[in-house]
């Protein structure tokens, strides 16, 4: 039996390992439909402060309440960078995101990314202009590749984890992704974009554990650990191809934002003309029936903003996940 | 040349109480960010004891050190913080059994599937599965900084560990650095291709490889090269600080003006201890 079909075998019964209590109790009952905003945006020029407070609207309306005298912690996507493609959640949308946060009333928000490739984090802002766009970057960004870090306990049949004090103390983790595709994982997202926060200094460069324990498993346990979570993702200048680092930028003008990030990434996948069904880390974290984290059926998504239909456009894919295009 | 007393003040002023320092000011110490200060201060500095025995209490049962107090299992660390300890005096039972740790520890790659599709020509990755470095923790694959660490403590293990144990993991490890060359002639963490496309090397990664294969005896020209490029070029203050160590410890005359007169606004101690030695000499911190 493969992991797979446990997974599949222990949602049917309710017997998921290492749920807890809580999550048990919530999967018997008949969870809301998730909110997710798509959002059309043709630039970074654009006004994204306005365009992401509609979608906070959209999104989630209770944020304000949520979010007013917290910590919220920004994570792009810096895993490396390279001038020729777009590898990066672009700088000027996360400076939007930041704004917004703190219109809502957040305490602080800070910036923190643990490059995959890369140790010299400082270059790697700079390179990719947030330092400039930033005026306080240095203040305000933490490397979560050097972070202290604390002792996270995994589910059963995993390993426990070492993760950043930033990450586990902000009061919410807002993934501000990349609209990408992935030469492991087919779709590279908000859920995967939680990688960067697994310390390079605990665990390597590149973060090699997470391999061996298998892309889609890491990427369904670190979502299930961090639930203090938002999703934003950077689809107004995507990435197709041989992505997350070498494929070719596409102008799909769009950002979609949401509390369940399975719900976000499975939307994206839909613009991206991706079935998010045969995405197997969408699909894992489905199975398990946690609330408020895995619906990825269209009937269980509540899309508000503009049409999926309107914005959709396929993207160049390998061979391997071919498969997967929506037709 | 730049002063480095500015950082090595720095470096001073902001020690933890229990001997180590964190990656930066306020932070838990590791053994890492310890090993690269202490370099920078040398073992006439009156901080150098106390970070010893901080670097000392990290070894475990198994002869390794673990990357800090809280966090259990020795990894790559032990192989940067080896030759402190050697250069310390420590005794000869903990050295014995962390150089037995270092030259038993290898990557995990080399199953048989990885070895027949890499025969095959089928492999994502191309790197050979034959040749082994040093992983970054037990049970995984090797990669380049660990294993430019790991050549290193070769060199400090003389008298200590069997002459044949070193030359057979010095001998593997070098095959597997020049396996995993970047077409560009340098190195970034440990994939020269994936997928039939070429990756670019790195500035501190190609530093990283030239460091651990100083005094190969190998034709290295392309790597120098590209070293000297990425030197002229690279604006990054961490890769020019270790492209500038790697080049000296290659023979090359290079001065070092860092680009803050004052420390770099990231005040990572790492990042200090590598200018700091950059701007006096510097590489033979890393070299017997």
């Amino acid at each position: 039996m493969k992991r797979r079909d446990i997974i599949l075998a222990a949602a049917g019964t309710g017997l998921s390992c290492g749920l807890g209590t809580e999550e048990r109790r919530v999967r018997m009952d008949k969870s809301p439909k998730a909110n997710v905003a798509v959002l059309k945006a043709s630039s970074y020029e654009a006004e994204l402060l306005g365009l992401l407070e509609e979608g906070m609207k959209a999104a989630w309306p209770e944020a304000e309440n949520s979010v007013r005298d917290k910590t919220v912690l920004l994570k792009p996507n810096l895993v490396e960078f390279d001038s020729h493609t777009c590898i990066n959640t672009d700088p000027r949308l996360v400076l939007a995101c930041r704004e917004l946060f703190l219109k809502l009333g957040a305490k602080a928000v800070w910036i923190g990314e643990g490059p995959g490739h890369r140790r010299d984090t400082w270059d790697l802002a700079d390179q990719a202009g947030y330092r400039k766009i930033f005026s306080d970057f240095d203040d305000r960004f933490v490397d979560l590749n050097l972070d202290d870090v604390s002792k996270v306990r995994a589910y059963d049949n995993s390993m426990d984890l070492y993760l950043p004090k930033s990450i586990l103390n902000a009061d919410l983790v807002v993934s501000v992704a990349k609209m990408k595709t992935h030469h492991w994982a087919a779709a590279t997202l908000s859920m995967k974009n939680f990688f960067g926060i697994v310390p390079g200094s605990i665990y390597g460069w590149p973060k090699n554990l997470l391999h061996y324990q298998g892309i889609d498993r890491s990427i369904v346990e670190l979502n299930r650990l961090i639930r203090h979570s938002f999703a934003i993702v950077d689809g107004i200048v995507a990435m197709e191809g041989n992505g997350p680092i070498q494929g070719t930028p596409v102008q799909a003008g769009v950002v979609v934002m949401g509390r369940d990030v399975a719900a976000v990434d499975s939307t994206c996948a839909r613009l991206m003309k991706l079935d998010p069904l045969k995405i197997k880390y969408l699909k894992d974290v489905s199975m398990l029936g946690i609330d408020g984290l895995g619906s990825i059926e269209e009937a269980d998504i509540e899309q508000r903003g503009e049409m999926i239909s309107e914005l959709a456009r396929p993207f160049l894919v390998l061979d391997d996940f071919a498969g997967m295009r929506l037709s | 040349m730049a002063n480095p007393q500015v950082r090595l003040h720095f470096l001073r002023s902001n020690r933890n109480e229990d001997g180590g320092w964190g990656y930066f000011p306020g932070r838990e110490s590791r053994v890492e960010p310890t090993s690269y200060v202490l370099r920078a201060l040398g073992e006439q500095d009156s901080a150098w004891k106390q970070g010893i025995e901080y670097l000392k209490a990290r070894q475990d049962k198994s002869g390794g050190l673990t990357p800090g107090a809280e966090i259990p299992g020795p990894t790559w660390v032990t192989m940067l913080a080896f030759p402190l300890l050697k250069q310390a005096g420590i005794g000869s039972k903990q050295l014995e059994s962390a150089s037995d740790w270092i030259l038993n520890s290898e990557g995990a790659e080399g199953g048989i599937m990885q070895r027949l599709l890499y025969a095959m020509g089928k492999s994502k990755v191309d790197q050979d599965p034959k040749l082994k470095g040093w992983p970054w923790r037990p049970a995984n694959n090797s990669w380049i900084e660990p294993t430019a660490h790991g050549l290193m403590s070769l060199h400090w293990m003389s008298g200590i560990a069997p002459e044949a144990g070193i030359r057979y993991r010095r001998e593997m490890a070098t095959q597997m650095v020049l396996d995993r060359r970047c077409e560009d002639g340098g190195w970034n963490y440990g994939n020269k291709k994936v997928l039939n496309e070429v990756l670019p090397a790195f500035p501190e990664t190609t530093a990283l490889a030239l460091l651990g294969l100083a005094r190969s005896g190998l034709d290295l020209s392309v790597s120098l090269s590209k070293a000297r490029q990425e030197y002229a070029t690279t604006k990054g203050a961490y890769g020019r600080a270790l492209l500038c160590l790697a080049l000296r410890s290659h023979g090359e005359k290079v001065v070092y003006e860092p680009e803050h007169t004052d420390l770099h606004p990231s005040k990572n101690f790492m990042l200090a201890s590598l200018e700091a030695l950059a701007m006096r000499g510097g590489h033979e911190a890393f070299l017997p």
